[in-house]
């Protein structure tokens, strides 16, 4: 009986020994919220670089480059990647397209961190001034997305307020009213408390604010809704950039990218030091190689041609791992004059050295029979390891080799156009003049993505340019003239700098862009440039023989994701040409 | 919430004490005597013998003897035991009382395991299906689950091919929730568990005694917040009194890939290539119309040309598919005294895959024991300790043998792999995955799981059990990528570990009291009290660079790029108080309701705690007076219950609103931050599921045919979905309790024996069918106008449908010549591209012309049955059906590019020559074609014949002069035959890498594997 109530005692004692809700408390240990952690200063400022590390979603990655450098007039596509359709115009290029969604999601995204930043600036203790300069940081990042969501979709959904709760409905505000709204009270309230110089390299800066405030009013003095004097303020911004902050020009183009006068890389770490960079989205080569970033600056993979199937070829880290995602138009490569202009050569990649022994090519006595080599060698390796294994001989230079010139020379040579029938080697989606402004031979592996350059996002070259555009804008085509030839002068070979000099009667819009092609080849404004400057659909049709035959007026402008649609409360509005618009 | 509970187990500990004061003792005659087996005389050990309206009693010896000291006024003795039929005798001032016991052969008296307790089988009330140890074993499978499989109505259990040890996925009556798990709840021995299916996989089946799958609410009710997907209870082996039993159960068997796709050969690849680089002559542009030009422009590859010239052809398939095995081995032994019983069992798994790098391998070490201390104590512990080695393999040993170009070459001149078997560096050798220590994916499991428990009979009727149920489950993921694989492609080898460590507990308390009042009204009452709680910690390392690559993962140190480090933790606690009466009025009249109470830490403060309620109501027709001269009926019962379950598998720290990580920097100075990544959600609660089930149990002709019927209509509310949000709200998803949804089944399980003869032939054959109607109810979405729900296209969810729908364009055709102006016009394309249904007839293809193509649920599935005997012999075959839902297979959508790049499935596709309807024409101008997607739906129903076993059991009187009471041969053949239209691999292949998007054929897939077998099973 004893032991019965000692059991019954037990089991009592263990129905009522539980306080539950002490048991059931949930306490989270190996993460943090917004709710517990913006409160602090180190959270705070988190969430400020948070907000910065949203560009880096766009600029490095393949979505950013796709949406600017291709599907313009000086760049089609290579012979890989899924994201053709960008450039193609055709009807792929439609609402479900993958970055066309991606490139919404992530600046909205940005959006309601730099809102939340500023919404949680109140209940956090740091001092006032501090906070206010970060909140011109944040208000600088803001505008940008803002920008560039306007410049790619047009009228858009504007809100400056913190998403807290599930929000499913969407307004579209007027383009006139982003700017209005949002962009510009943005930077102007940024330059008003920007520093000039940050101690932390790659935070706002005022230059920085300005340069973007100026290429704002420069676009805004296209549309419909520009205010009067859009373009003497970009101007102003542009002038008190290129005289007031000490910014040089790189002595020479190459410098920029840290290649030499073959545009062999050299260095590119220092590149980024340049005093010609105004702003730039940083890349650290720590957390580039060890995986804890997952982006980095991934056009070292873009520009470049299949290599690494030729003879004589393998891949490797100095040659870079080619994705032949984009090509230059032939529009593009007969830009420049190379006996005066320097940049194409500073900048292509002309010759690769064999650095593979297993393919390289024997001479066969058929080659012997027809005198390009003595029958002596027939059987023995065209050249060695090290020695040129493939030429692009480029622009103005591919003349010198018809058939005889391609079928005696030891290594291959890449001329525009076949020289005889079955000639392989001619340009093509996969073989092509390759672009080396990014090539990345730091990478620890053949296969890294992830490149450690810096994204150049504003340069005292393109203010030179932006200040023309502005300038010719207001129809001071003396003032853009002079403007250009500071570019031009410094692209001369060394005493071509007059010859490179070019008069105001040459000078117009169409100069202007022919010139940026030039001067910022791959540099990923190209899109925006022809967008803005209302040229994008002629430009085109005009150079870019995969786009020409699709390209149509709506294409100004990108789809409104699909998603965002099927998931907004009540709808959203498709912008025009596109498939579910009404118009 | 708590005061509440607290007055309810005061006032019930005041009514136990008040109980407890009526037990009182006298004095004492001896009585003695002999139990034997009525049938073969045998005597009988473990038989109960108990003085009536008492606790007094013992049990017989192994000679089947028993002593027994009885009070004086003591009138009755009752001999109980599993299997025979329970006997009273009057005591009469006897001291010698033997007792002749007959075996119980009418199955309705089988017991079976319900939530907390065990009921006899007539009196069940509520859908509960069970499967003996019997069916477990009769079809060699690495898990329990798998051998549910067909044979119980309403469970649908989908393979995911035939990678050795993977878990296959289990759903009950359906599935309710997308975002929370759909996995039912597993309580082995008694201890619900706190992982997925996965955790079952660590018990041998052999070692099962019995499963029993809860259906309704009404029975999963007392399993409350995770009650809403099923219960299956699993119960292991237990020691026996009497003779010690050395069991050997062993089979070896050897599996082959069931079919091979067909892929295109390198003629077939080679004129796809060429049409695919068909070019308009002037613009030079890729065109239908174009022409093909030469080949050395067409083939880049020296190699491509030489096999064209040669006609030379590689089938990679061939290459990589082996014979594997599978294997299993166990020793059991079980036996004991009236005091102690045990039963020890020692497993051996292993299974080689029909790829060479995936295996499996389960070591399980069991100890079941049970000891009576005296009259009042009695424990016991059930311990499982399993070591489990799973070789994942590479998805690219298959992906790169259907995508490699046929006109590569595998093997150097030396017969080793090649690389890259042509010179497209993306395209690597699938062999070279093959190439031992290349590709490490080890995933080591070690668990110890081992209740034990406490248990009082305190007085005649009232017994109070408990069980502490620690189970620790460790896992390690070791990877190693050697440099030439298909993840490096030359670059440096990498290597990894990832480990996982949890550690849960439950601690239950358990009150039953037993009480028949008036001669025929048995009163039962259960009470629990319930914690658990699981910590899980999770730490990764990964590094790249590794300086020689025969370390393996086993010098991660050495890399000379480290980083990627991640470690985690999480927590739960549930907390539970459950009360269950049992009414019966004369055996007919069947009565039980339950209540529930659980919390949870993982909802939001103030929707911590819910209650589950169930109630249930059977009546037994069949013992009425007026059905005694109802002859052609054996078994006659109606049953009805209602239910209400929930479900809280969801991630914990949900609630909380968590941040997500950040990489920036300042120069070369890390600046890491931390961004918004959820939107607190304060409101998350229970997801609740009603349901009401009605039932019938019936017989013919003296239990020839056997059978029940069920009917259910659950409503499950506040559905916790990951729901889409617009982006422009700098989110892209929630979880939140936003939808409703309503499903309808029916199940039928019939048994027949068609023929009975013990000593000659016979046949039994079992059927079941089930199928369901799954639809949405209420959504979020509603029109602010009518209030009516409205369809979240952002989401695929429709009211009126199931959850998972396909939604999308549907395909008609490929555009034909002819069509070219409508091709444009309607969806900007040109001939050879597919063509769209234009569904609104508005002459253009828009986002409007989606619609709902299909949906993963069946309309019917099941299994059929046939057990032969016929002296010792036994065949048995097993059909298993799924039929009328649709697969979405993401197979399709990798290998039917027709980009040419990559080989493609062997379809018929559109050329200017050629004006098919089935596939678009090849384009080396995409990655895939447009609108490609159409290309992937299919009808998955098939019919399976899923095990043939044929065995033969030695007459008895022969082996025993062996020392051997059983022994028995069989040859059995797994998955020897199945029928579909779904012409790939096997259809039955769940896409377990996402369970987002249910109802997909995966793309990694390791196809299914046919296996025959030899075993044995011996007894001494």
């Amino acid at each position: 009986m004893k032991s019965k109530i000692i059991v019954l005692s037990i089991a009592l004692t263990a129905f009522l020994s539980q306080s539950c809700e002490d048991y059931l408390k949930e306490e989270l240990e190996s993460a943090e919220s917004a709710a517990s952690y913006y409160t602090t200063p180190q959270g705070w400022e988190d969430a400020v670089r948070a907000t910065y590390a949203e560009m880096k979603n766009f600029y490095g990655p393949e979505i950013g480059w796709t949406m600017t450098v291709f599907g313009t007039d000086v760049h089609t596509n290579g012979a890989d990647g899924s994201h053709k359709p960008i450039n193609l115009y055709n009807g792929e290029l439609n609402p479900a397209q993958g970055f066309v969604r991606q490139a919404w999601t992530f600046f909205y995204r940005g959006i309601n961190q730099a809102n939340a930043v500023i919404n949680r600036s109140t209940e956090v203790d740091l001092p006032e001034d501090v906070k206010t300069a970060r909140i011109a940081e944040v208000r600088f990042l803001r505008a940008l997305y803002y920008f560039n969501l306007t410049r790619f979709y047009g009228d858009i959904h504007l809100t400056l307020e913190e998403t807290e709760g599930i929000e499913t409905t969407a307004n579209k505000t007027a383009a006139s009213e982003i700017y209005g709204q949002a962009i510009i009270p943005d930077l102007e309230f940024a330059i008003g408390i920007l520093p000039d110089i940050q101690d932390d390299l790659g935070r706002v800066t005022k230059p920085a604010a300005e340069y973007l405030l100026g290429k704002v009013l420069l676009t805004r003095s296209y549309t419909s809704f520009a205010a009067g004097d859009d373009a003497s303020r970009a101007e102003t911004l542009f002038s008190n950039i290129i005289n007031n902050y000490g910014f040089e020009l790189a002595e020479d183009y190459y410098e920029l990218w840290g290649l030499n006068e073959r545009g062999v890389p050299v260095g590119i770490a220092t590149a980024e030091d340049n005093s010609e960079v105004i702003w730039a989205v940083q890349n650290s080569k720590q957390q580039v190689d060890e995986g804890l970033d997952g982006q980095g600056h991934r056009a070292h993979l873009y520009f470049l041609m299949e290599y690494d199937k030729l003879p004589g070829m393998t891949r490797d880290i100095e040659n870079g791992r080619p994705w032949k995602r984009f090509r230059p138009t032939n529009f593009q490569l007969s830009l420049w004059d190379r006996t005066i202009d320097r940049r194409y050569d500073e900048t292509y990649k002309h010759v690769w050295f064999a650095n593979f022994e297993g393919n390289i090519p024997v001479w066969t006595a058929e080659e012997a029979a027809n005198g390009f080599v003595d029958v002596s060698l027939v059987g023995q390796p065209k050249f060695a390891l090290g020695d040129t294994a493939i030429y692009i001989p480029g622009p103005g230079l591919s003349d010198a080799f018809d058939e005889e010139a391609k079928k005696s020379t030891r290594y291959l040579v890449v001329t525009p156009d076949p020289q005889f029938d079955a000639d392989p080697w001619f340009y093509t989606e996969r073989v092509y003049p390759t672009l080396n402004k990014f090539i990345d031979n730091t990478r620890p592996n053949r296969q890294h993505v992830q490149g450690q350059r810096d994204y150049i996002m504003m340069r005292l070259g393109e203010a030179y340019l932006l200040r023309a555009e502005a300038r010719l804008a207001q129809g001071n085509v003396a003032g853009a003239t002079e403007d250009i030839n500071v570019i031009r002068r410094r692209a001369a070979w060394d005493g071509m700098e007059s010859a490179m000099e070019v008069t105001a009667a040459e000078v117009d819009l169409d100069f202007l862009l022919d010139e940026r092609a030039r001067e910022m080849d791959g540099e990923g404004h190209r899109w925006f440039t022809l967008a803005r400057t209302g040229t994008l659909v002629e430009r085109v049709r005009a150079n870019n023989p995969e786009g020409s035959p699709n390209i149509q007026d709506f294409h100004i402008i990108r789809p409104i994701p699909l998603q965002q649609i099927d998931r907004t409360e009540g709808g959203y509005e498709q912008n025009p040409g596109y498939a579910g618009s009404d118009t | 919430m708590r005061s509440t509970l607290l007055k309810t187990a005061k006032s019930l500990g005041v009514w136990l004490i008040c109980l407890l004061t009526t037990t009182s003792l006298y004095a004492q005659n001896t009585i003695s005597g002999t139990v034997t087996d009525g049938e073969t005389d045998e005597s009988l050990p473990g038989v109960n013998v108990l003085v009536k309206g008492t606790t007094i009693g013992t049990i017989t010896d192994v000679d089947g003897k028993y002593t027994l000291s009885v009070p004086n006024d003591a009138e009755t003795l009752v001999f109980s035991s599993v299997g025979y039929t329970t006997e009273e005798l009057a005591i009469n001032n006897q001291s010698t009382i033997d007792m002749t016991m007959m075996p119980d052969i009418q199955s309705l008296s089988e017991v079976v395991v319900v939530g907390y307790g065990t009921q006899e089988k007539r009196d069940v009330t509520a859908a509960i299906a069970s499967l003996d140890a019997e069916q477990i074993a009769a079809i060699p499978v690495a898990s329990g689950v798998q051998a549910m499989q067909g044979q119980v109505a309403g469970v649908d259990i989908m393979q995911s091919g035939s990678r050795p040890g993977q878990a296959p996925s289990i759903r009950i009556r359906g599935r309710r929730s997308i975002s929370a798990s759909n996995d039912p709840l597993y309580v082995i021995d008694g201890i619900p568990q706190t992982s997925s299916t996965a955790a079952i996989t660590d018990i041998n089946p052999q070692d099962i005694q019995s499963m029993e799958v809860l259906k309704d609410a009404a029975a999963t009710a007392v399993y409350g917040s995770r009650g809403a997907n099923g219960v299956v209870l699993i119960t292991t082996k237990r020691g026996s009194t009497g003779k010690t039993t050395v069991s050997y159960d062993g089979y070896y068997g050897v599996s082959s890939v069931i079919n091979q796709v067909d892929m295109m050969n390198g003629e077939e690849f080679a004129a796809m290539k060429r049409e695919s680089r068909r070019r308009d002559p002037v613009t030079n542009q890729v065109s239908y119309d174009g022409v093909i030009p030469d080949d050395i422009l067409i083939f880049e590859d020296p190699v491509e040309l030489e096999s064209i010239d040669l006609g030379r052809s590689t089938d990679y398939q061939d290459l990589i598919f082996d014979n594997g095995y599978q294997t299993n081995h166990q020793i059991g032994v079980r036996g004991g005294s009236e005091k102690t019983q045990f039963n020890i069992s020692l497993g051996y798994f292993d299974e080689q895959g029909i790829i060479s790098n995936m295996d499996f391998r389960r070591i399980t070490g069991r100890v079941n024991l049970d000891h009576r201390i005296n009259d009042v104590f009695k424990v016991g512990i059930s311990t499982l300790i399993s070591n489990s080695v799973q070789n994942f393999g590479s998805n690219a040993t298959l992906g790169e043998a259907l995508a490699n170009n046929p006109l590569g070459v595998p093997y150097n001149e030396d017969g080793t792999p090649r690389f890259l078997p042509t010179n497209d560096g993306i395209r690597t050798n699938p062999l070279s995955e093959l190439v031992p220590g290349a590709y490490v994916d080890e995933r080591k499991i070690n668990r110890i799981f081992a209740p034990l428990y406490l248990e009082a009979n305190i007085t005649e009727g009232l017994t109070f059990r408990s069980t502490f149920g620690p189970d620790i489950r460790q896992r390690r993921d070791g990877d190693f990528r050697a440099s030439l694989t298909n993840t490096n492609r030359g670059g440096p080898a990498r290597a990894g570990i990832w480990q996982r460590e949890e550690a849960g507990y439950t601690l239950e308390n358990l009150l039953t009291y037993n009480r028949t009042f008036f001669t025929n009204h048995e009163f039962k009452f259960t009470a629990l009290q319930s914690i658990q709680a699981l910590r899980t910690e999770w730490h990764a390392t990964n590094v790249v660079n590794l300086p020689y690559e025969s370390q393996s993962f086993y010098n991660l140190g050495t890399a000379e790029v480290k980083g990627d480090l991640f470690s985690r933790l999480e927590e739960w606690t549930l907390a539970s108080y459950m009360g269950r009466i049992n009414y019966d009025i004369a055996d007919k009249y069947l009565f039980q309701a339950t209540l529930r109470a659980d919390g949870s830490s993982r909802l939001a403060e103030g929707n911590k705690w819910q209650y589950f309620p169930g109630l249930s109501a059977g009546w037994r027709v069949i013992d009425e007076g007026f059905m005694s001269n109802v002859n052609f009926l054996s078994e006659l019962k109606l049953r009805a219950s209602y239910g209400a379950v929930g479900n809280t598998s969801v991630d914990p720290y949900q609630t909380f609103g968590r941040l997500g990580r950040t990489t920036y920097a300042w120069d070369e100075t890390p600046a890491f931050g931390y961004r918004l990544a959820e939107i607190p959600n304060a409101d998350l609660g229970w997801e609740v599921s009603s349901t009401v089930n009605v039932g019938t149990d019936f017989g013919f002709f003296g239990g020839r045919l056997s059978g029940s019927f069920e009917w259910y209509n659950t409503n499950t509310n506040d559905i916790l979905l990951e729901r889409n949000l617009p982006f422009t709200s700098g989110y892209t998803q929630i979880l939140q309790n936003v939808a409703s949804t309503n499903t309808r089944g029916v199940e039928l399980g019939l048994t027949g024996v068609i023929v009975d003869n013990p000593d000659g032939f016979s046949w039994t054959t079992t059927f079941n069918i089930t199928g369901y109607n799954e639809r949405i109810t209420e959504l979020a979405l509603t029109d602010p106008e009518t209030g009516e729900p409205l369809d979240d296209v952002g989401n695929d969810w429709f009211i009126g449908q199931p959850i998972k729908v396909f939604f999308d364009y549907e395909k008609t055709g490929i555009w034909q010549l002819g069509e070219e102006d409508m091709a444009r016009d309607m969806d900007q394309k040109v001939p050879g591209e597919i063509k769209l249904k234009d569904q609104d007839g508005d002459g253009e293809i828009t986002p409007a012309d989606r619609i709902v193509l299909g949906t993963d649920v069946p309309d019917f599935m099941g299994g059929w049955t046939n057990n032969f005997d016929y002296k010792g012999f036994n065949l048995s075959f097993f059909f298993y059906y799924r039929v009328g839902h649709m697969i979405r297979s993401n197979f399709h959508a990798g290998n039917n590019s027709l980009f040419a790049r990559y080989n493609n499935l062997d379809v018929d596709y559109w050329t200017i020559d050629n004006p098919s309807n089935e596939a678009p024409r090849p384009n080396e101008n995409q990655e895939r074609p447009r609108d490609g997607g159409t290309l992937t739906y299919f009808d998955g129903s098939y019919v399976k014949l899923r095990n043939v076993t044929l065995g033969y059991t030695l007459p008895s009187s022969m082996t025993e002069n062996w020392g051997i009471s059983r022994l028995r041969f069989y040859a059995s053949a797994q998955n020897p035959l199945f029928w579909s239209r779904f012409e790939t691999f096997d259809p039955e292949v769940e896409d377990q890498d996402d369970n987002e998007n249910p109802g997909q054929v995966g793309s990694g897939i390791v196809p299914s594997s046919r296996l025959f077998l030899f075993g044995v099973n011996v007894q001494f």
